[in-house]
């Protein structure tokens, strides 16, 4: 219960910041006419199923927007540490992309057995998605630290 | 005349008998040489508590496998169509995917150091904190079982 409480909690601010945008998007992307939503959606409360995919969805890819950015400046850190290596020292970039692999597979899995019980239903749905999104900031988190531990 | 052979074999003999006795008596305890082999040590120390919080992880996924096993066994015994079983595979699928992340996260934090020493030690510290952090996250799917 702690556990889903604490993805809840991250999940609500997580949707709260995105309000804005998703009232933007609203009707401007035809992926989302099929929910039907309320052009004056709040992400912060949303009021039916279709709300809260939405809104959950909108979520999601902002967090993977984000995670992608610090992966990518990582890299690129990476990559600029290694040049100035010897041969021997050499295989940051390629190591950080072995692990990033290593990690969507282990994020599909850890959120598939998360939401397992109730896999393939609405509830299962929203479970799995909540799960990837407080997952995918976790990433950012210890992407960004890595970063400023080699000094940015 | 002393002979190079002798010499030579004089030389071996203290640096692998004398000097090498006197490696197996230290200890990282010992105060006059923890300032020579502090890295080492410190290395040494932090790989222990790592295989003290690795059996940590073992023993709570055996328990969580266990429940797991339980928690299919009721929903196949109920015959429950809305939810499934089948979560100890699930489950394992996802420790075996979190091991192989683990190794691939913490290879990589040995990049960046150019001692030996340092590699080891940033590759320990990793282990060790990724690690409990995996053994506190299967305790709190445990509680929820």
């Amino acid at each position: 219960m702690i556990r889903h409480a604490f993805k809840m909690l991250v999940l609500m601010k997580t949707l709260r910041l995105s309000v804005l945008v998703a009232t933007l998007m609203i009707g401007s992307h035809p992926g989302f006419a099929q929910y039907k939503v309320n052009p004056n959606i709040d992400c912060g409360y949303p009021l039916n199923n279709n709300e809260r995919t939405f809104c959950a969805e909108k979520a999601l890819k902002e967090a993977e927007a984000s995670m992608t950015t610090a992966y990518e400046r990582l890299h690129a850190k990476l990559v600029q540490m290694d040049a100035d290596l010897p041969e021997h020292l050499k295989g940051a970039p390629a190591a950080l992309e072995d692990a990033q692999a290593a990690w969507e597979t282990y994020r599909e899995k850890d959120c598939t057995s998360y939401a397992f019980p109730f896999k393939g239903g609405t509830r299962g749905n929203e479970l799995y998605r909540s799960c990837m999104i407080v997952v995918t900031m976790k990433r950012t988190d210890d992407l960004t630290a890595t970063l400023e531990d080699y000094g940015n | 005349m002393i002979s190079w052979p002798f010499i030579r074999t004089v030389a071996l003999f203290f640096i692998f008998v004398v000097t090498g006795s006197q490696a197996q008596a230290f200890s990282c305890d010992d105060e006059d040489l923890i300032f020579i082999f502090s890295r080492s040590c410190q290395q040494y120390e932090l790989y222990k508590k790592y295989e003290v919080e690795d059996g940590k992880l073992n023993e709570i996924y055996k328990e969580l496998q266990k429940n797991a096993k339980e928690y299919d066994r009721e929903i196949e015994d109920k015959q429950n169509g809305f939810l499934l079983s089948g979560m100890s595979d699930a489950l394992r699928d996802t420790q075996r995917a979190w091991i192989k992340f683990r190794d691939e996260q913490c290879g990589l934090a040995r990049f960046g150091w150019t001692h030996v020493q340092d590699r080891d030690f940033m590759e320990t510290k990793c282990l060790y904190e990724i690690t409990i952090q995996r053994t506190q996250e299967l305790k709190l799917i445990n509680e929820e079982l």
